[in-house]
Protein backbone atom coordinates (compact mmCIF):
# COMPACT_ATOMS: atom_id res chain seq x y z
CA UNK A 1 0.00 0.00 0.00
CA UNK A 2 3.21 2.23 0.35
CA UNK A 3 4.20 1.91 -2.96
CA UNK A 4 0.56 2.96 -4.05
CA UNK A 5 0.72 5.79 -2.20
CA UNK A 6 3.90 7.29 -3.79
CA UNK A 7 2.61 6.39 -7.21
CA UNK A 8 -0.25 8.24 -6.36
CA UNK A 9 1.34 10.98 -5.03
CA UNK A 10 3.74 11.53 -7.59
CA UNK A 11 1.81 11.65 -10.22
CA UNK A 12 -0.48 14.30 -8.12
CA UNK A 13 2.33 16.63 -8.06
CA UNK A 14 3.59 15.94 -11.95
CA UNK A 15 0.16 17.04 -12.85
CA UNK A 16 0.24 20.00 -10.25
CA UNK A 17 3.66 21.38 -11.48
CA UNK A 18 2.48 20.82 -15.10
CA UNK A 19 -0.20 22.79 -14.23
CA UNK A 20 1.60 26.00 -13.42
CA UNK A 21 2.24 26.77 -17.06
CA UNK A 22 -1.42 26.85 -18.59
CA UNK A 23 -3.93 27.24 -15.88
CA UNK A 24 -6.48 28.87 -18.50
CA UNK A 25 -10.26 27.25 -17.57
CA UNK A 26 -12.17 29.73 -16.26
CA UNK A 27 -14.26 32.11 -18.33
CA UNK A 28 -13.97 36.20 -17.81
CA UNK A 29 -16.02 38.59 -19.33
CA UNK A 30 -15.67 42.52 -18.75
CA UNK A 31 -17.56 45.68 -20.17
CA UNK A 32 -16.49 49.41 -20.85
CA UNK A 33 -18.88 51.91 -21.54
CA UNK A 34 -17.00 54.87 -23.81
CA UNK A 35 -18.51 58.47 -23.95
CA UNK A 36 -19.70 57.69 -27.68
CA UNK A 37 -22.39 55.46 -26.43
CA UNK A 38 -20.56 52.31 -27.73
CA UNK A 39 -19.98 49.55 -25.23
CA UNK A 40 -16.89 47.23 -25.70
CA UNK A 41 -17.12 43.51 -24.15
CA UNK A 42 -14.19 41.23 -24.07
CA UNK A 43 -14.07 37.90 -22.86
CA UNK A 44 -10.64 36.07 -21.55
CA UNK A 45 -9.03 33.28 -19.26
CA UNK A 46 -7.42 33.46 -16.20
CA UNK A 47 -3.96 33.47 -18.02
CA UNK A 48 -5.14 36.94 -20.37
CA UNK A 49 -5.93 34.90 -23.63
CA UNK A 50 -8.79 35.83 -25.46
CA UNK A 51 -11.67 33.51 -25.60
CA UNK A 52 -12.69 33.32 -29.32
CA UNK A 53 -15.98 33.07 -31.12
CA UNK A 54 -17.72 33.27 -28.28
CA UNK A 55 -21.59 33.87 -28.88
CA UNK A 56 -22.91 36.87 -26.59
CA UNK A 57 -26.36 37.88 -26.19
CA UNK A 58 -27.17 41.72 -24.99
CA UNK A 59 -30.25 42.30 -22.77
CA UNK A 60 -31.79 45.43 -22.52
CA UNK A 61 -32.97 46.51 -19.19
CA UNK A 62 -36.34 44.84 -19.59
CA UNK A 63 -35.21 41.37 -20.81
CA UNK A 64 -35.19 41.87 -24.21
CA UNK A 65 -32.72 40.51 -26.66
CA UNK A 66 -30.78 43.52 -28.31
CA UNK A 67 -27.87 41.48 -30.45
CA UNK A 68 -26.38 38.14 -30.58
CA UNK A 69 -23.19 38.10 -32.39
CA UNK A 70 -19.76 36.24 -31.52
CA UNK A 71 -16.38 37.60 -30.27
CA UNK A 72 -13.80 38.16 -32.23
CA UNK A 73 -9.97 37.12 -32.91
CA UNK A 74 -9.31 39.09 -29.81
CA UNK A 75 -12.28 37.86 -27.25
CA UNK A 76 -14.12 41.08 -27.87
CA UNK A 77 -17.32 42.80 -29.41
CA UNK A 78 -19.03 46.50 -29.83
CA UNK A 79 -22.11 46.92 -29.18
CA UNK A 80 -24.36 50.31 -29.43
CA UNK A 81 -26.85 50.13 -26.99
CA UNK A 82 -30.33 51.63 -28.02
CA UNK A 83 -33.02 53.00 -26.92
CA UNK A 84 -32.95 52.52 -23.06
CA UNK A 85 -31.27 53.64 -19.85
CA UNK A 86 -30.27 51.38 -17.53
CA UNK A 87 -28.72 48.32 -16.35
CA UNK A 88 -27.86 46.10 -19.38
CA UNK A 89 -26.99 42.49 -19.27
CA UNK A 90 -24.39 40.50 -21.77
CA UNK A 91 -24.34 36.76 -21.62
CA UNK A 92 -20.97 34.71 -22.65
CA UNK A 93 -21.68 30.75 -24.15
CA UNK A 94 -18.51 29.57 -24.82
CA UNK A 95 -17.42 26.33 -27.03
CA UNK A 96 -16.65 24.38 -24.00
CA UNK A 97 -20.34 24.55 -21.99
CA UNK A 98 -18.66 27.99 -19.94
CA UNK A 99 -20.75 30.71 -19.31
CA UNK A 100 -20.72 33.65 -17.45
CA UNK A 101 -21.90 38.00 -17.88
CA UNK A 102 -21.52 40.81 -17.36
CA UNK A 103 -23.51 44.15 -16.65
CA UNK A 104 -22.74 47.14 -17.55
CA UNK A 105 -24.95 50.79 -16.87
CA UNK A 106 -26.10 53.26 -19.86
CA UNK A 107 -26.96 56.35 -17.98
CA UNK A 108 -28.63 58.32 -21.42
CA UNK A 109 -30.51 56.55 -24.43
CA UNK A 110 -29.15 56.59 -27.82
CA UNK A 111 -30.16 56.00 -31.17
CA UNK A 112 -27.94 52.95 -33.03
CA UNK A 113 -25.77 53.68 -35.63
CA UNK A 114 -24.30 51.70 -38.72
CA UNK A 115 -21.31 50.21 -38.07
CA UNK A 116 -18.52 48.50 -40.48
CA UNK A 117 -18.30 44.68 -39.92
CA UNK A 118 -22.18 44.70 -38.47
CA UNK A 119 -23.24 41.23 -37.75
CA UNK A 120 -26.32 39.65 -39.17
CA UNK A 121 -29.39 38.64 -37.57
CA UNK A 122 -31.05 41.39 -34.74
CA UNK A 123 -27.63 42.18 -34.32
CA UNK A 124 -26.29 43.88 -37.40
CA UNK A 125 -27.10 47.40 -36.58
CA UNK A 126 -26.06 47.44 -32.84
CA UNK A 127 -22.95 45.07 -32.64
CA UNK A 128 -19.64 44.64 -34.56
CA UNK A 129 -16.75 42.50 -34.07
CA UNK A 130 -13.74 42.66 -36.10
CA UNK A 131 -13.23 44.33 -39.56
CA UNK A 132 -10.64 47.07 -40.44
CA UNK A 133 -12.07 49.81 -38.12
CA UNK A 134 -12.45 47.47 -35.16
CA UNK A 135 -10.72 48.84 -32.20
CA UNK A 136 -7.40 47.26 -29.93
CA UNK A 137 -8.34 44.94 -27.30
CA UNK A 138 -8.47 47.00 -24.11
CA UNK A 139 -6.05 45.64 -21.80
CA UNK A 140 -6.84 47.21 -18.84
CA UNK A 141 -9.92 45.48 -18.57
CA UNK A 142 -7.47 42.07 -18.48
CA UNK A 143 -7.12 41.00 -15.06
CA UNK A 144 -4.80 37.77 -14.66
CA UNK A 145 -5.39 35.50 -12.24
CA UNK A 146 -2.52 33.70 -10.62
CA UNK A 147 -2.38 30.04 -10.73
CA UNK A 148 -4.71 28.93 -7.92
CA UNK A 149 -1.82 27.38 -5.38
CA UNK A 150 -3.53 27.77 -2.62
CA UNK A 151 -6.93 26.41 -3.65
CA UNK A 152 -5.15 23.25 -5.29
CA UNK A 153 -3.23 22.71 -2.21
CA UNK A 154 -6.90 23.31 -0.07
CA UNK A 155 -8.18 21.06 -2.48
CA UNK A 156 -5.93 17.73 -2.00
CA UNK A 157 -5.77 19.11 1.64
CA UNK A 158 -9.46 18.51 2.39
CA UNK A 159 -9.43 15.54 0.03
CA UNK A 160 -6.68 13.38 2.09
CA UNK A 161 -8.60 15.00 5.54
CA UNK A 162 -11.95 13.98 4.20
CA UNK A 163 -10.22 10.64 3.50
CA UNK A 164 -8.90 10.15 6.87
CA UNK A 165 -12.39 10.68 8.54
CA UNK A 166 -14.12 8.18 6.41
CA UNK A 167 -11.36 5.35 7.11
CA UNK A 168 -12.12 6.43 10.90
CA UNK A 169 -15.91 5.93 10.56
CA UNK A 170 -15.65 2.69 8.15
CA UNK A 171 -12.93 0.97 10.94
CA UNK A 172 -14.76 1.97 13.44
CA UNK A 173 -17.76 0.20 12.73
CA UNK A 174 -15.85 -2.89 11.45
CA UNK A 175 -13.95 -2.21 15.32
CA UNK A 176 -17.40 -2.43 17.12
CA UNK A 177 -19.02 -5.44 15.21
CA UNK A 178 -16.00 -7.85 15.76
CA UNK A 179 -15.93 -6.88 19.44
CA UNK A 180 -19.54 -7.73 19.73
CA UNK A 181 -20.05 -10.63 17.56
CA UNK A 182 -23.74 -12.07 16.90
CA UNK A 183 -24.72 -14.72 19.75
CA UNK B 1 -15.71 19.54 -20.62
CA UNK B 2 -17.61 20.62 -17.88
CA UNK B 3 -21.06 22.26 -18.25
CA UNK B 4 -21.55 25.64 -16.54
CA UNK B 5 -24.21 26.78 -14.06
CA UNK B 6 -27.19 28.19 -16.00
CA UNK B 7 -26.61 26.07 -19.28
CA UNK B 8 -30.16 24.10 -17.87
CA UNK B 9 -33.03 26.40 -17.98
CA UNK B 10 -35.80 23.10 -16.85
CA UNK B 11 -34.43 23.43 -13.23
CA UNK B 12 -35.62 19.52 -13.47
CA UNK B 13 -33.51 18.48 -14.97
CA UNK B 14 -30.16 19.20 -13.23
CA UNK B 15 -32.12 18.58 -10.09
CA UNK B 16 -33.08 14.94 -10.85
CA UNK B 17 -29.37 14.65 -12.30
CA UNK B 18 -27.48 15.32 -8.60
CA UNK B 19 -30.51 13.19 -6.94
CA UNK B 20 -29.24 10.34 -9.28
CA UNK B 21 -25.45 10.77 -8.57
CA UNK B 22 -25.81 11.58 -5.14
CA UNK B 23 -28.22 8.42 -4.37
CA UNK B 24 -25.57 6.23 -6.53
CA UNK B 25 -22.28 8.09 -4.34
CA UNK B 26 -24.43 7.12 -1.04
CA UNK B 27 -24.34 3.61 -2.03
CA UNK B 28 -21.33 3.22 -3.56
CA UNK B 29 -20.24 4.99 -0.12
CA UNK B 30 -21.79 2.61 2.24
CA UNK B 31 -20.76 -0.85 0.76
CA UNK B 32 -17.40 0.63 0.34
CA UNK B 33 -14.30 -1.07 2.25
CA UNK B 34 -12.32 0.99 4.59
CA UNK B 35 -9.00 -0.09 2.43
CA UNK B 36 -10.31 1.22 -0.82
CA UNK B 37 -10.48 4.50 0.75
CA UNK B 38 -6.98 5.97 0.23
CA UNK B 39 -7.20 4.79 -3.25
CA UNK B 40 -10.60 6.78 -4.07
CA UNK B 41 -8.50 9.80 -2.36
CA UNK B 42 -5.65 9.73 -4.63
CA UNK B 43 -7.47 9.47 -7.80
CA UNK B 44 -9.65 12.27 -6.36
CA UNK B 45 -6.34 14.41 -6.14
CA UNK B 46 -4.87 13.31 -9.83
CA UNK B 47 -8.73 13.83 -11.44
CA UNK B 48 -9.09 17.14 -9.47
CA UNK B 49 -5.83 18.35 -10.66
CA UNK B 50 -5.68 16.94 -13.99
CA UNK B 51 -7.73 19.61 -15.54
CA UNK B 52 -5.46 22.54 -14.42
CA UNK B 53 -3.27 20.74 -17.29
CA UNK B 54 -3.82 22.22 -20.48
CA UNK B 55 -3.23 20.56 -23.88
CA UNK B 56 -2.25 23.33 -26.78
CA UNK B 57 -4.01 22.51 -29.67
CA UNK B 58 -4.19 25.21 -32.29
CA UNK B 59 -5.40 28.54 -31.35
CA UNK B 60 -7.16 26.47 -28.48
CA UNK B 61 -6.12 24.25 -26.00
CA UNK B 62 -8.12 21.73 -23.75
CA UNK B 63 -7.65 20.16 -20.29
CA UNK B 64 -6.94 16.83 -19.16
CA UNK B 65 -9.67 14.68 -18.06
CA UNK B 66 -8.25 11.63 -16.50
CA UNK B 67 -11.28 9.62 -17.35
CA UNK B 68 -9.93 6.84 -18.39
CA UNK B 69 -7.26 6.09 -15.82
CA UNK B 70 -9.79 6.61 -13.12
CA UNK B 71 -12.19 4.10 -15.00
CA UNK B 72 -8.99 1.43 -14.74
CA UNK B 73 -8.05 1.92 -11.44
CA UNK B 74 -11.19 2.66 -8.98
CA UNK B 75 -13.74 0.07 -11.59
CA UNK B 76 -17.02 0.00 -10.08
CA UNK B 77 -16.14 3.02 -7.76
CA UNK B 78 -15.25 5.54 -10.14
CA UNK B 79 -17.95 7.44 -9.57
CA UNK B 80 -16.57 8.84 -6.25
CA UNK B 81 -13.52 10.54 -6.98
CA UNK B 82 -15.26 12.31 -9.98
CA UNK B 83 -18.01 13.32 -8.13
CA UNK B 84 -15.96 14.79 -5.29
CA UNK B 85 -13.30 15.90 -8.25
CA UNK B 86 -16.24 17.93 -9.70
CA UNK B 87 -17.16 19.41 -6.37
CA UNK B 88 -14.02 20.68 -5.44
CA UNK B 89 -13.55 21.86 -9.30
CA UNK B 90 -16.43 23.96 -8.82
CA UNK B 91 -15.74 24.99 -5.37
CA UNK B 92 -12.26 26.09 -5.34
CA UNK B 93 -11.27 26.78 -8.94
CA UNK B 94 -15.05 27.70 -10.25
CA UNK B 95 -14.74 24.84 -13.08
CA UNK B 96 -18.32 23.42 -14.02
CA UNK B 97 -20.55 24.65 -12.13
CA UNK B 98 -22.68 23.82 -8.53
CA UNK B 99 -26.24 23.14 -10.30
CA UNK B 100 -24.48 21.01 -13.16
CA UNK B 101 -22.43 18.94 -11.02
CA UNK B 102 -24.94 16.01 -11.49
CA UNK B 103 -24.65 15.58 -15.14
CA UNK B 104 -21.19 16.09 -14.72
CA UNK B 105 -20.85 13.10 -13.01
CA UNK B 106 -22.81 10.89 -15.29
CA UNK B 107 -21.10 12.28 -17.98
CA UNK B 108 -17.74 11.50 -16.67
CA UNK B 109 -18.81 8.81 -14.73
CA UNK B 110 -20.21 6.75 -17.00
CA UNK B 111 -17.27 6.61 -19.94
CA UNK B 112 -15.20 5.91 -16.80
CA UNK B 113 -17.48 2.48 -16.35
CA UNK B 114 -16.91 1.93 -19.84
CA UNK B 115 -12.87 1.92 -19.97
CA UNK B 116 -13.09 -0.10 -16.59
CA UNK B 117 -14.76 -2.83 -18.71
CA UNK B 118 -12.72 -2.38 -21.48
CA UNK B 119 -9.01 -2.29 -19.91
CA UNK B 120 -10.63 -5.61 -18.15
CA UNK B 121 -10.27 -7.47 -21.36
CA UNK B 122 -6.62 -7.10 -21.34
CA UNK B 123 -6.53 -10.37 -19.08
CA UNK B 124 -7.77 -12.04 -22.02
CA UNK B 125 -4.34 -11.43 -23.83
CA UNK B 126 -1.45 -12.76 -23.52
CA UNK B 127 1.32 -9.95 -25.43
CA UNK B 128 3.55 -8.08 -23.70
CA UNK B 129 1.91 -4.40 -24.72
CA UNK B 130 -1.49 -5.65 -23.92
CA UNK B 131 -2.08 -3.19 -20.71
CA UNK B 132 -0.49 -0.37 -23.15
CA UNK B 133 -3.01 -0.96 -25.32
CA UNK B 134 -5.93 -1.59 -23.52
CA UNK B 135 -4.79 1.29 -21.45
CA UNK B 136 -5.07 3.41 -24.69
CA UNK B 137 -8.30 2.09 -25.95
CA UNK B 138 -9.91 2.33 -22.61
CA UNK B 139 -8.64 6.05 -22.38
CA UNK B 140 -9.58 6.65 -25.76
CA UNK B 141 -13.01 5.38 -25.62
CA UNK B 142 -13.49 7.24 -22.13
CA UNK B 143 -13.20 10.60 -23.96
CA UNK B 144 -15.05 9.65 -26.96
CA UNK B 145 -18.03 8.32 -24.98
CA UNK B 146 -17.72 11.59 -22.72
CA UNK B 147 -17.87 13.78 -25.39
CA UNK B 148 -21.09 12.10 -26.71
CA UNK B 149 -22.96 12.27 -23.76
CA UNK B 150 -22.22 15.81 -23.59
CA UNK B 151 -22.87 16.77 -26.73
CA UNK B 152 -26.34 14.87 -25.91
CA UNK B 153 -27.17 16.49 -22.74
CA UNK B 154 -26.44 19.82 -24.69
CA UNK B 155 -28.02 19.70 -27.50
CA UNK B 156 -30.93 18.20 -25.12
CA UNK B 157 -30.69 21.37 -22.68
CA UNK B 158 -30.95 23.68 -25.90
CA UNK B 159 -30.67 23.14 -29.62
CA UNK B 160 -29.31 26.70 -30.02
CA UNK B 161 -26.34 24.49 -28.57
CA UNK B 162 -26.12 21.99 -31.70
CA UNK B 163 -23.10 24.14 -33.08
CA UNK B 164 -21.33 24.59 -29.81
CA UNK B 165 -21.68 20.68 -29.06
CA UNK B 166 -19.99 20.35 -32.55
CA UNK B 167 -17.58 22.35 -31.84
CA UNK B 168 -16.35 20.91 -28.70
CA UNK B 169 -16.17 17.42 -29.94
CA UNK B 170 -13.83 18.35 -32.62
CA UNK B 171 -11.92 20.38 -30.24
CA UNK B 172 -11.08 17.44 -27.91
CA UNK B 173 -10.40 15.00 -31.07
CA UNK B 174 -6.63 15.65 -30.35
CA UNK B 175 -7.32 14.95 -26.46
CA UNK B 176 -8.49 11.41 -27.21
CA UNK B 177 -5.36 10.66 -28.77
CA UNK B 178 -3.30 12.30 -25.64
CA UNK B 179 -5.97 10.42 -22.88
CA UNK B 180 -4.82 7.14 -24.92
CA UNK B 181 -1.44 7.89 -24.48
CA UNK B 182 -1.35 8.45 -20.73
CA UNK B 183 -3.74 6.24 -19.99
CA UNK B 184 -1.64 3.93 -22.11
CA UNK B 185 1.44 4.62 -20.67
CA UNK B 186 0.11 4.80 -16.72
CA UNK B 187 -1.59 1.17 -17.31
CA UNK B 188 1.49 -0.58 -18.64
CA UNK B 189 3.47 1.51 -15.17
CA UNK B 190 1.22 0.29 -13.05
CA UNK B 191 0.85 -3.28 -14.10
CA UNK B 192 4.48 -3.54 -14.00
CA UNK B 193 4.92 -1.45 -10.43
CA UNK B 194 1.81 -1.85 -8.70
CA UNK B 195 -0.29 -4.30 -10.43
CA UNK B 196 -2.79 -4.52 -7.48
CA UNK B 197 -3.66 -1.14 -7.96
CA UNK B 198 -4.89 -2.33 -11.71
CA UNK B 199 -6.55 -5.74 -10.63
CA UNK B 200 -8.47 -4.51 -7.33
CA UNK B 201 -12.06 -3.81 -8.67
CA UNK B 202 -14.02 -1.53 -6.51
CA UNK B 203 -16.42 -2.67 -3.68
Amino acid sequence: MRKSWSVGLAAALFLLAAGGEAWAHKMIAASRVHDDGTVLLQAFFPDGKPARGVTVEVHRPDGSLLAAARTDEEGKLTVTPDGQAGQWTATFTGSMGHKTETRFRVETARQPTEAPGAVGGVAAPVARNGGPAAEARDESLIEKAPFPVADVLAGLGFVFGLSALLMCIKLRAQLRSIRSPEP
Amino acid sequence: MHISDGVFRDPRVWVSACAAAGGLAGVLLARMDAEKIPRVALCTSFFFVASLVHVPIGPTSVHLLLVGLVGIVMGRLAFLPILFGLVLQALLLQHGGLTTIGINVLTMGLPAYGAYWLFGLERHFGFKAAPFVFGFLAGSAAVMLGLLLLKSVLVFADEAFVGVAWTLVIAHLPLVVVEGLITGSAGMFLKKVEPRLLEARGA
